[in-house]
């Protein structure tokens, strides 16, 4: 039996934290990864869509200015092998990471004979100290099921290598709306599903109204609070029955309902889990079993890498000697459409709910020079305030409003105010002037916008 | 209807606790807002705490004589009134509701601290919490010497209340109860209704001890140790026959004194932790070797906690024979009802003038505590004179 300070069941974006910082710190660490490193982010879900998404939006942004002549066309095959390249590179360079800081690597399921104690292969491993970083995975719907050629989840959809005519995506959460975003880009007729009463149900409705209006231009056929019935798969398509009773036919369908955490059986190894199925941690990441960690999709929403990332460095950090806690209590959401969206903080129902004497101020991006540049004048930085200026909320509709999501979490971590985000310089022309004009809107002086 | 559960409220500076002494509502009670709920007894003081609402007591959560902490629930109370039902949306639902609301504010509270996270981790891992630092960035903002800072004035207070800290901490509380809590009470009526005066006699008791010897190898054969006290308790019955004053008790409400024909003497045992005063019932008609063995089992009920409430009732005259432990003198407290009580204090040696010779004799004190409401001195001192006579001479007993 191989004998660890650190084993690490997992070898996504909290599992390779955790065994770099746990290593860092002199530990004896192992990683298990019984797929590809990087985890669900790397290989099926940030990297590539991100990849995909640049893809389409390369070819529609040319497109879009006068000035371009020639239609402007995309090898979907091409595409497609570089978005995989991309990610395998990104791969890659996880597994360059751990071997360069030590991390011993096995690859292979791991079978649990207790929480301490796993088996790959025929090797028997040990930790000390474990962290349990199995991440999670995409929720089936009864009626779908996913079988790569027709009826696709995340995973299988990178594996097509013919751009669909048609698709319908189920599930307008921020995983559908970037997908539809990919497909209206690429030409395909989209058909976008989705169960609640609007698209990106979970999200400020501004950003529901906004990506309503600008996914109908692109073309995306959106049915909201519908339900899709059991499809019938044809030779040549796919067949769906709406509960509006419309059909709808189509090449392909990706279902994109949500994910689930990878928890089971952990219970029987003596580890808690909340009531959906989350191992519940403290604020060190620590299971109810003593020197065994969570971290990532598996310790709880919202499931997002960075959340992940954070999580990871604290129990690699607490599982070999260090002490931290899980101090950050601001975790930015960003949807990469166009424009891309950022939200972090409460919104104004939130704020309201927990008390707080909140309004929320609405400023157009419009009045930003940069925005007009880089063809994109909808939007708005939207921010949640008391009386005294105190902010609670940043909800940003911008191009590359991704970019300014650090910013944003920043000035929320540190408790600023409106006061203090206008009386920082930010660079001219940049789209990160919304913010500050945003809070020279709130204050009551912007001089990039005319008061009525 | 809305139903809350209210908690022990922050009563004010540093109080972290108190004992529930009294709850002056009960369940199902209808009670006006700043109505007193419960008397609260704090480190500091005993306060009433008064209801937030109008509104029924449903039920009482805490259990007078607890000890809880502030936040700890009190009671449930079904409000009257709009504001709050308005706030509440189903029955059933509010304690949840309530619990949550409280959970919320201390996290928008602490939103609203502004430090940046650097700062805020320093502070998790001191254990600091940020509401009580005062920053001095600019806007408040708190800075990672602001942390320090309020560790260090935190250590010099603590260093401060350390002096004072340690004794509390090498205290013990022992509640009085049971057996103690008779003596608590009896005592202290004692003391504060009867006027105690004292008398202290010298006592010879050197042939009291020459018979002890005599009869020992006697009583040793019958299976009983015979101690001095038999004869003490015969000599006070024989003084007491003819000062019956003594064996008497008062009965303060028809302003008389009621002499009793019988002698049920008292003897003071120790049981461990507190005294207790068993009677030998009509002394007066036992035996030395019955008296003896008496005692004896006696002091052994008492000692086990078997004594029953006959054993200890109806006494009229107590003797402690507390020079059996030691003490050279000393002035006892009368159990009441009764009028008196004798002490009998440790024998020791003393050399005399016999003639022209020095020779060792044997001495104790004795010591009577009497009621001087009813006695006075020359009645009581003509008791012990007649006390001492008998056990300087305690072959007269054999002839009374």
């Amino acid at each position: 039996m191989e004998k660890y300070d650190v084993l690490v069941v997992g070898g996504g974006p909290a599992g390779y934290p955790a065994a770099i910082r746990a290593a860092q710190n002199g530990a004896k660490v192992a990683i298990i990864e019984r797929d590809k490193f990087g985890g669900e982010c790397t290989n099926y879900g940030c990297i590539p869509t991100k990849a995909l998404l640049k893809g389409a939006k390369v070819a529609e942004e040319l497109n879009r200015y006068p000035f371009v002549k020639g239609g402007v066309s995309i090898d979907f095959k091409e595409l497609m092998r570089w978005v995989g390249r991309v990610s395998s590179r990104s791969s890659r360079g996880v597994e360059y990471l751990l071997k360069g800081y030590g991390v011993e690597i096995y690859r292979g399921e791991a079978r649990f004979k207790d929480v301490k104690t796993v088996k790959v292969g025929d090797k028997e491993l040990h930790g000390d100290k474990v962290i349990l970083a199995l991440g999670s995975r995409p929720i089936d719907i009864p009626g779908f099921p996913v079988d790569g050629e027709r009826i696709h989840n995340n995973r299988t959809i990178l594996g097509i290598d013919e751009k669909p005519g048609s698709i319908a995506i189920i599930g307008a959460g921020y995983i559908g709306v970037e997908y539809a975003t990919v497909f209206s880009s690429l030409g395909s007729e989209v058909f976008l599903i989705e169960l609640l009463e609007r698209v990106l149900p979970l999200m400020d409705k501004d950003f529901s109204r906004l990506m309503d209006k600008i996914l109908r231009r692109r073309g995306v056929k959106i049915y909201t609070g519908v339900k899709a019935e059991k499809p019938e798969i044809g030779g040549d398509g796919v067949s769906i029955r709406l509960s509006n009773g419309d059909v709808i036919n189509v090449d392909i369908v990706l279902v994109a309902v949500g994910r689930r955490p990878n928890s089971e059986g952990l219970d029987g190894l003596g580890v808690r889990l909340d009531e959906k199925g989350f191992v519940i941690v403290d604020d060190m990441m620590m299971t109810n079993v003593d020197g065994v960690y969570a971290a990532g999709d598996l310790a709880g929403q919202p499931m997002l890498a960075h959340k992940a990332f954070l999580e990871g460095v604290i129990a690699g950090e607490n599982a070999s000697g260090g002490e931290i806690y899980k101090v950050s209590k601001f975790i930015p959401s960003v949807v990469y459409t166009e424009p891309e969206l950022v939200s972090v903080g409460y919104t104004l129902e939130a704020a309201l709910d927990n008390g707080i004497k909140a309004e929320e101020k609405l400023y157009p991006i419009g009045g930003v020079a940069k925005a007009y540049i880089e063809g994109m004048t909808e939007g708005f930085v939207k921010m949640v305030v008391d009386g005294e200026g105190s902010i609670y909320g940043i909800h940003i509709a911008a191009p590359n409003a991704s970019e300014l999501a650090g910013e944003a979490t920043y000035l929320l971590e540190t408790r600023s105010t409106v006061e203090d985000v206008a009386l920082t310089v930010h660079p001219h022309p940049t789209i990160s002037e919304a913010l500050k004009e945003a809070a020279e809107y709130i204050i009551g002086r912007p001089y990039h916008y005319l008061l009525k | 209807m809305a139903r809350k559960i209210y908690k022990l409220p922050d009563i004010g500076e540093g109080i972290a606790e108190g004992e529930i002494v009294k709850w002056l509502v009960k369940e199902g009670d209808y009670v006006k807002q700043f109505q007193p709920l419960v008397e609260v007894l704090t480190a500091k003081a005993k306060v009433e705490i008064p209801s937030p609402y109008d509104g029924r007591i449903v039920k009482i959560l805490a259990r007078e004589g607890d000890v809880v902490p502030v936040g700890a629930p009190l009671l449930e109370i079904e409000v009257s009134g709009e504001a709050v039902e308005a706030a509440v949306e189903k029955p059933g639902e509010p304690i949840e509701k309530t619990i949550e609301t409280v959970k919320e504010d201390k996290v928008s509270s602490s939103i609203r601290v502004r430090a940046p996270p650097g700062v805020r981790l320093l502070a998790r891992r001191l254990g600091v919490d940020l509401t009580k630092v005062r920053g001095s960035g600019p806007n408040g903002i708190i800075t990672k010497a602001d942390v320090e800072a309020y560790i260090e004035s935190m250590k010099a207070r603590e260093s401060r209340v350390v002096s004072e800290e340690p004794r509390e901490a090498l205290e013990e509380r022992v509640k009085i109860r049971g057996i103690r809590r008779f003596m608590f009470k009896n005592m202290a009526m004692a003391k504060q209704s009867i006027p105690h005066a004292y008398l202290i006699e010298e006592v010879d008791v050197t042939e009291l001890w020459r018979l002890r010897e005599k009869v020992k190898e006697y009583g040793l054969d019958k299976g009983v140790k015979i101690t001095i006290l038999p004869f003490i308790i015969k000599a006070v019955i024989h003084a007491l026959k003819e000062y019956p004053l003594l064996n008497a008790s008062v009965d303060e409400e028809k302003e008389e004194i009621i002499v009793k024909k019988y002698y049920n003497i008292g003897i003071a045992v120790d049981a461990g932790d507190a005294l207790v005063v068993p009677n030998i019932k009509d002394a007066d008609k036992k035996s030395i070797l019955e008296l003896a063995r008496e005692i004896r089992e006696l002091a052994e009920k008492a000692r086990k906690g078997e004594l029953s409430l006959e054993d200890v009732s109806n006494g009229t005259f107590t003797i402690t024979n507390i020079g059996a432990i030691g003490s050279i003198a000393g002035m006892a407290v009368i159990n009441p009802p009764e009028v008196a009580i004798l002490g009998v204090h440790r024998t020791f040696e003393r050399p005399v003038l016999e003639g022209d010779k020095l020779v060792n004799r044997k001495f104790m004190y004795i010591s009577i505590s009497f009621d001087h409401r009813i006695l006075e001195g020359a009645y009581v001192t003509r008791f012990l004179v007649k006390v001492k006579d008998l056990l300087e001479n305690p072959y007269n007993l054999l002839v009374e």
